[in-house]
């Protein structure tokens, strides 16, 4: 891992610093050693045109920036590895944890919800018209018992390779 | 109880290896009798109406419709194929 602060995060006006610093502890806890993984990755997350070295269009309001760039917890594969109960519960408390990989954005930890694990009417509606199609095109089969739908169904044994 | 199938839910049985097959039985085995029993730890979950799903294995789920006197089996796969199937369909 790089040790050296990236060119995009030294042109970083003050403003920019202080608002990084809000939303991204790790990221400027130590600034003299930000990593270019890690800012990169952050960078990703963000805007990029916001953070371009060339054009730091920032304003002093935080108010552009709600809803612009996401409040997100933002942690690479190493410390997600060392501090997964509390990311686990942060996210659980509805804080959106990104975690990276090889300096991008990789996986997002996320409530799971009920509704992502049951069907919707859309769904339910579809399979039943679904079911009737299959019927009616006779794609369906009858079995007395289950004993005799998994002896008709058994995977025929690999032969060995020869 | 009779056992109806659907040529998607026996294409993907038959594609089974020989050791997933036999997790996937044991499931099937059990389910006849899961209804009624709540408490059975029989891993079958309502989702919504008469469909249900079963787990059977780590990640791997049989879709089922509840009818009077069958079960008719839907589909099996895991989470991520159900959820394609149900969008295909």
């Amino acid at each position: 891992m790089k040790t050296t602060s990236s060119p995009a995060f030294t042109a970083l006006t003050a403003f920019e610093k202080r608002w990084l610093a809000s939303r991204s502890p790790i990221l400027m806890s130590a600034p003299q050693v930000v990593t270019s993984l890690q800012y990169n990755a952050y960078e990703f997350i963000c805007h990029r045109a916001f953070f371009r070295t060339t054009t730091p269009q920032l304003h002093e309001s935080e108010e552009l920036f709600s809803g612009t760039i996401p409040g997100m917890k933002f942690r690479t594969l190493s410390e997600a590895k060392a501090q997964l109960g509390t990311l686990v519960r942060l996210a659980e408390k509805g804080e959106t944890v990104v975690i990276s990989r090889h300096g991008r954005p990789a996986v997002r930890l996320a409530v799971v919800r009920e509704e992502d694990f049951s069907l919707t009417d859309d769904e339910v509606r579809r399979l039943d018209a679904w079911t009737k199609r299959q019927r009616a095109a006779g794609r369906t089969h009858e079995y007395r018992s289950m004993d005799e739908l998994l002896q008709k169904n058994r995977p025929a044994r690999k032969k060995p390779s020869t | 109880m009779k056992v109806e199938t659907t040529e998607a839910f026996d294409r993907a049985l038959r594609a089974l290896s020989l050791a997933d097959f036999d997790v996937v039985a044991s499931a099937l085995r059990k389910l006849p009798n899961a209804f009624g029993r709540p408490h059975a730890h029989s891993g079958v979950r309502k989702l919504r109406g008469q469909i249900y799903e079963v787990r059977a294995g780590l990640d791997r789920r049989i879709m089922f419709r509840k009818e009077r006197d069958r079960l008719l089996l839907l589909f099996l796969g895991n989470h991520d194929q159900i959820r394609r199937f149900l969008k295909n369909i």
